[in-house]
């Protein structure tokens, strides 16, 4: 169940990840080129 | 007198009418530091660059009071976004944002593979937090201000947006709801609590002189920020019109350097006593 366990902590991981960018953009919204 | 500049775009002028190509070129006389200057009969010199993170800005500023040598200068330093770092890649400076993880948007690179700049983001990004943050950018703060009171040079610090002097703000930083001064009560009563995260940030933040700080003032309505403020806040707050990328326009600065110009003007004479 182990490898479950692992997926499952990735996904949560990447969720968070992709949300704080999303924070931190709204943030910061200056796009340089 | 010189006044020196140095900050983001909003201290370049990105997007005002005198920086023609949209702000990469050359900075703009119309920012409110500039206009202060002006009235004042101060020469105006600026350092300020778009996309520069707290980093960069601090080093910019060290390299030019050492290569430059000024007589009578004081050093204007508009702090920036938090999100922002600046690296060396190989033997260049870049300063990456949220904004370079994205795989399919192109981006001047300077020569640096776009690659690896897209996968340090991603690294960065991915692995730090608001509290790594806030510390970097603090660190940067004191790093300066120390630095410029070591070699006896005036200065005047103000940010465009005010999320790191205003910790309380950041919910995710310690308890929701809780307050900058009931967190420390705690950590006083506590050290050995999870509180004593908050040391190192009260150690720089306590040693930060706010007494050389300029802000706009604080909002009046329940949906503005209740406290003093950065520009680029005050000007979105007060519905200044902006330009497509985001920036304020001539108005906001020629307003916000009538509501600076006494502070200012203050902090520009202390060194000439």
């Amino acid at each position: 169940m182990n490898w479950l366990k692992r997926i499952i902590n990735r996904i949560k991981m990447e969720i968070r990840y992709r949300k704080k960018l999303k924070e931190l953009k709204k943030r910061d919204p200056f796009i340089y080129k | 007198m010189i006044i020196l500049a140095a900050g983001d775009s909003f201290i370049f002028g990105s997007e005002l009418s005198d920086c023609h190509d949209g702000g990469y070129t050359s900075n703009s006389q119309l920012v409110w530091p500039a206009l202060i200057a002006k009235r004042n009969n101060y020469d105006y010199q600026s350092i300020a660059y778009p996309g520069h993170s707290n980093h960069a800005i601090s080093r910019e500023v060290a390299t030019a009071v050492n290569n430059q040598k000024f007589d009578n200068v004081t050093v204007l330093v508009s702090w920036t976004f938090t999100s922002r770092y600046e690296f060396m890649f190989d033997d260049q400076w870049f300063n990456i944002n949220p904004w370079h993880t994205d795989p399919k948007r192109s981006f001047d690179s300077r020569g640096i593979d776009a690659d690896r700049i897209r996968d340090l983001s991603e690294q960065v990004f991915r692995n730090s937090s608001r509290y790594w943050e806030l510390y970097e950018t603090l660190k940067e703060i004191v790093f300066l201000q120390n630095l410029l009171n070591q070699h006896d040079i005036n200065y005047i610090f103000t940010t465009s947006n005010n999320e790191y002097y205003q910790i309380d703000f950041n919910p995710d930083y310690g308890p929701q709801g809780s307050t900058w001064q009931e967190r420390k009560k705690q950590y006083d009563k506590n050290p050995k609590t999870a509180w004593n995260i908050t040391e190192p940030l009260n150690i720089l933040y306590n040693s930060i002189n706010w007494s050389r700080w300029v802000f706009l003032p604080p909002g009046k309505e329940a949906n503005e920020t209740q406290a003093p403020r950065g520009f680029y806040q005050w000007a979105l707050e007060n519905k200044y019109s902006i330009a497509p990328m985001g920036h304020p326009l001539e108005e906001a600065h020629h307003d916000a350097s009538l509501l600076l110009e006494d502070k200012f003007n203050e902090l520009v004479k202390k060194n000439n006593q």
